[in-house]
């Protein structure tokens, strides 16, 4: 999945902006089954994390109420289509 | 930007520039006053739109506006009055949503009534947990009093903006089906252009 910022914070603060939240709203059990990692970050304000199939609609849910706001920009299941799906987005945008 | 989020039409406010597939929000003030056609039509106070849903832009007159609009307000006075115009009611605070106000409502057939995520960020997870809830009830109000129920990320700013399948899932959360509401939200836009365009 890939995450759009501010910038005004690094991956990992992101990454635990967005367990945090999702504790909040779903539950900390939820939350660690979730297994949500940061793969690596793209740039200055793009993040790329991962994270189980079965809460993807409370984890979108979650980064839609984040607060610093995130943006949901793509997913995939595969990193390697992420990527093309991104620079494809980028090219049209 | 839009199209990667998946959003087909963006709705802003209308700063003197007109954009494809966009739909300005206005407020009561800002209604533009439509010149009367030199033939049949009668001078007529209401706002009128020139252009269709469809981003194409089609404008004659030179009262007339250039593009495509609602009118939006978050004052309940302004709901209350029987003249006003309003398209979109804004739903700042859940405890307005009473009574007296859901008689006006039915009355207004066809209003939408518009809920923002932005304002919602920066409240915790409680009070998110309980807006879930009032939006299932609102959604519910909506369907029976025959008013649209919007859900708006009410964006700023770009990093704002909300993608179309994180609306999905806060739908489902709140159990509404996202093809319904999105089809039903269409079908809203579209009949409200129409009667602009008449």
């Amino acid at each position: 999945m890939a995450i759009l910022h501010s910038g005004l914070n690094n991956g990992i603060e992101i990454v635990n902006i967005i367990k945090k939240r999702n504790s909040e709203l779903f539950g900390h059990i939820a939350t660690e089954k979730l297994s949500i990692k940061m793969i690596q970050p793209e740039g200055a304000n793009l993040i790329i994390i991962r994270c189980k199939l079965e809460g993807l609609d409370n984890i979108l849910s979650t980064i839609a109420l984040s607060y610093p706001p995130l943006i949901t920009l793509d997913m995939s299941g595969t990193l390697k289509r992420l990527r093309k799906r991104l620079s494809k987005g980028t090219n049209k945008g | 930007m839009a199209n990667i989020l998946g959003i087909d039409i963006l709705g802003m406010d209308y700063h003197n520039k007109v954009e494809k597939n966009t739909i300005y929000r206005i407020n009561r003030k800002q209604i533009p006053r439509r010149a009367p056609l030199a033939s049949s039509l009668p001078p007529s106070p209401p706002a009128t739109v020139t252009s269709s849903f469809s981003s194409s832009i089609t404008t004659t007159s030179t009262n007339t506006t250039t593009y495509p609009y609602l009118v939006v307000s978050e004052k309940i006075d302004e709901l209350l009055l029987s003249s006003s115009s309003i398209d979109i009611f804004v739903v700042t605070a859940f405890k307005d949503i009473n009574d007296n106000l859901k008689k006006k409502v039915r009355k207004k057939r066809g209003i939408g009534l518009e809920v923002s995520l932005a304002d919602l960020r920066k409240s915790d997870g409680l009070q998110v947990g309980k807006w879930f809830n009032q939006i299932r009830d609102l959604y519910k109000f909506c369907r029976s009093s025959n008013s649209q129920f919007i859900l708006s990320s009410g964006a700023n700013s770009v990093v704002e903006m909300v993608s179309g399948r994180s609306f999905d899932s806060i739908l489902r959360i709140c159990d509404i089906k996202p093809e319904h509401y999105w089809r039903e939200l269409g079908e809203w836009i579209e009949s409200k252009s129409h009667t602009r365009c008449l």
